[in-house]
Order: C-alpha cells, then structure tokens, then sequence
C-alpha cells in the first residue's frame, strides 16, 4: 500500500482533468453533501494504475473510466457507484490486487468491481428477461447498482468502437443488442437504452444499400409521431424503420409511410386511452362510483376523467356554451352589463357603494 | 369490468382470425397485412389495442436474424394464451346471429342463450 501511495504522488498520471472536474460536479449536484475524497482517491489509484497504458483510440486509459463514472453519476448513481466506476478495470487489466482494493476501498467497493468484472451477471438477466418479459428479476439494489456500471462500461466501449476491426464491432454489437439493450430497458433506463440501440443499429447496418427514400421516410414519421404519447414513440420509429427497411421497393415504402402517417392519429387516442385504462386509477374508481349515482350527468363525468380527448371535447362545447350565453345576454342591450358591474362594485367593497350612491342620489336627486 | 370492450369492427375480425389460423405462430405487421387485405395503419392500430389488453403479445427478433436478412429488426406479434380465448369468444359473440329467423322460413336453430334480440 505504501508502495502503491508512493506511485500516486507522480505528477503526470494524477493531473486531474477538466473531465475529472465535471464528473465531481455531477456527483455533487445528483448527492449534495456527499464526500468527494474517496471518489478524488479513487482516480488517483485508476489514473496510477492505468498510467502508460492506452486506449485503442490512441487517448490515455483513464479517460475510459472517467467517462464510465460520468455516465454513472449522471443517472444519479451514489458516490459509492461512481468510485467501482472509476475502478472498475484496475483490478482486471492491472496489477492493483483484489486485496488492496478491499484494503484501501472497503468492502462494497471492493464488491462492485468484483461484480463488474464478471461477465455472468449481465448474461443471467438478459436470459431471464428474453425467457420471461414481464419479471423483474432485480432483488437487491447491488445487483442493480453492477448492472448500471456494466450499462455504463458498455455504453461508453460502444461510443469509441470505431478504432477496433468492423468484425469485432460487429460482435460487439450484436452482444449489446442481445444483452445490454434489454437489461437497460428493465432498469428503466430509456435514454442508454436507445443510445445503446442506435450506436449498435449503425455498426450492423452500416452495410445495408443506402438509400435515401428509406432515411426520408423515417424522417417525415420520426416528425409525426410528436403526438402519441412520449414512451410509446421510440418504440414505434423502431419498428415502422424495421418494416421499411424491409419493403423492396420506393413506392412500397412510400405507401407504408402513407399509410402510418394516416393512422398516426387515431393511434395516439387510442395509446392514451389504453394507458389510461391500464395504469392503477384509484381516483378513477371513486370516479365512476359518484358517476353512477349522478345517472345521465355522470356519463360525462366518466367520459371526462377517462379519456383524455373527450375531457378537451366537453371543455370546449361548456366554453362554447358559455360564450353563447354571455353573447345572448350582453349584445342586445347595455343594461345586463350595468348591472353586472353594479353587482361586482357591491361585491367588492359593499359599504363604499351603499355610502356613494346615497352621496349621489342627495346630491342630484330632489330632497 | 375486467377488460375494455372492444367493438368487433370487420377489419378486428380479419385480424383477430388472422392470428387465429396458428395461434402459435409469430408474426409482423406487414405479414398480418397481406393476407387479410388491409392497410398497415389500420392493423398496427388493432395490434397496439389488442397488445394494450393483453390479448396479444409482441418483440423485437434477434438481431443476428435482421442482420442476416439485411434489414432492421421487425418486432413480432402473437397471441397470448389468454388472448386465444378472448379472441374466441370475441369472434364468436360476433358471428352470432342477431335476429331469429322467421318461423317457417329457416330450420330452428338451438337456443344458445344470451343472443341479444
């Protein structure tokens, strides 16, 4: 260990970086008040431990684990997270021991890295979820917390893969599609999902024949599918882009993209209308309960807070209603007006008004 | 109510019976559309209601296979088991005949109970 410190005092490898600086400040904004010192040790000893060694892309190696601890700190993870992070190759690509980890770190640390060193963890869960969608396999928030590092490590190898050969890319890809999607998208976690997805989709199907009606017509839905709801709209553009990308000809794929764009309506109410059928509604129960008493009155009452649209439909036909009667009231003469206007003065301050039109009736009135 | 009422519109039952042919079988959006005749629009609405419902269920296939094809990933469709049972006796309620036929003019037919009048 004493060896170890004494490596860490060489000025070049532990320069903190600008990046190391933003990731700091990502981890105070998502935990204020949380101690930063084991994450500034926690570079030290990566930084030491990766010194002289390089990425593929020709950058020092430490800048691979940084940017795995930003990813992790930027999803909000703790602090404890985002030192495994910055950890998390010393012990696999270097010699820093599993010992000294445990030492210096503790013992979850120590465990994290452990976790994110093996790879049958990350396999389980993907298997599980292909086997069975709807599980959740996640017990403890371990697990969870090594499954994000894994994500994170996974995300950032995929954004700089451009510098390995195109077949290792490719197997890469292929994996992260397999595993690393699904497993994102189980946690939640739908931005790296689809950032996995894309980066994954572009090294596969780089080789596809270009052209350029294909990335139109994905352009004009990606455009329209502004109006269904917001976690339905990814999933859509991904498989309309699968289906277009499979019709053989333009004219095919224009009448695909026509055909959705017609659709793209009546699909948003009724994505909303199952959404709103589906999720938990106690209120909803209490709703149809006081409808049912209320007889005719409570069909609107239901329609209104069970559907979206039929709530902005019953708004605008009461604003309209209203609109008619003020119309029907106020245009034909000016005395409904005045009255309404004597009536908010009284309403407003109720003993000025008495006093002041008692004032003008001495004044202009006969005694 | 358990589930939402769905009205049996012609192209629901095309669909529907589609599936019904193999109900084991998983299928795309754009196979569902050949054989029943209708646009793709159309059959992805009754895909994401009955998705919706949990009769149907769906996924995006194996990238190893889209890639082979030279394509992007389609995600398929099929029916869960319970969704085989709705399906059924949604098609059924449908088919029902809705008036009796006069009397004299066709063979009795058994009462089945519950036809609507």
């Amino acid at each position: 260990m004493r060896r170890r410190r004494a490596t860490v005092r060489t000025p070049s490898a532990v320069e903190p970086s600008q990046e190391m600086a933003a990731l700091l400040k990502s981890v105070s904004a998502a935990h204020p008040g949380a101690d930063l010192r084991p994450i500034e040790r926690a570079y030290t000893v990566a930084a030491c431990a990766h010194h002289g060694q390089l990425r593929k892309s020709g950058d020092p190696y430490i800048t691979h684990p940084i940017a795995v601890a930003t990813i992790v700190a930027e999803l909000g993870m703790n602090p404890e997270t985002v030192c495994a992070a910055l950890l998390h190759d010393t012990v696999e690509d270097t010699s820093y021991s599993p010992a000294q980890l445990r030492e210096e770190f503790g013992e979850e640390i120590a465990a994290l890295v452990d976790g994110a060193s093996t790879v049958d963890e990350l396999e389980r869960v993907a298997a599980v979820i292909r086997l069975n969608p709807a599980c959740a396999p996640l017990s403890q928030s371990r697990e969870t917390e090594i499954l994000v590092l894994k994500l994170a490590d996974r995300l950032h190898n995929m954004r700089t893969m451009r510098y390995l050969p195109t077949s290792v890319q490719k197997l890469k890809s292929r994996h992260t599609l397999r595993v690393h999607a699904p497993v994102a998208d189980l946690l939640g976690m739908d931005t790296i999902r689809l950032e996995l997805e894309e980066l994954a989709s572009a090294i596969l199907y780089a080789n596809l024949p270009s052209d350029k009606s294909r990335t139109i017509f994905e352009r004009i839905l990606a455009a329209s599918v502004v109006v269904l709801p917001s976690a339905k709209r990814a999933r859509c553009l991904e498989e309309w882009a699968g289906e277009l990308s499979a019709l053989p000809t333009r004219r095919a794929r224009a009448r695909f993209a026509v055909q959705m764009l017609r659709a793209i309506p009546h699909l948003a109410v009724e994505l909303r209308w199952t959404a709103a059928h589906n999720s938990p509604r106690p209120v909803g129960a209490l709703v149809d309960r006081i409808a049912g008493v209320l007889g005719i009155g409570g069909v609107f009452l239901t329609a209104s807070t069970h559907w979206e649209m039929a709530a902005w439909v019953a708004g605008v036909v009461i604003f309209g209603v209203l609109a008619l009667l003020a119309a029907i009231l106020f245009a034909r003469s000016e005395d409904p007006a005045n009255r309404l206007r004597r009536l908010i003065r009284a309403w407003r301050n109720p003993g000025s008004t008495v006093r002041s039109s008692r004032r003008w009736r001495n004044r202009s009135g006969p005694p | 109510m358990d589930m939402p009422a769905y009205r049996m519109t012609l192209q629901t039952k095309l669909v529907l019976e589609e599936f019904l042919t193999e109900p084991s079988r998983k299928r795309y959006c754009l196979e569902v559309c050949d054989p029943v005749g209708l646009p793709s629009g159309t059959v992805y609405l009754i895909l994401a209601r009955f998705e919706g419902a949990g009769w149907l269920d769906s996924a995006l296939e194996d990238p190893a296979v889209a890639e082979a094809a030279g394509r992007r990933r389609r995600r398929y469709y099929w029916l869960t088991p319970n969704g085989v049972e709705k399906a059924r006796a949604a098609l059924d309620h449908a088919y029902r005949p809705r008036r009796r036929p006069m009397p004299g003019w066709a063979p009795a037919q058994p009462d089945i109970g519950g036809a609507p009048a």
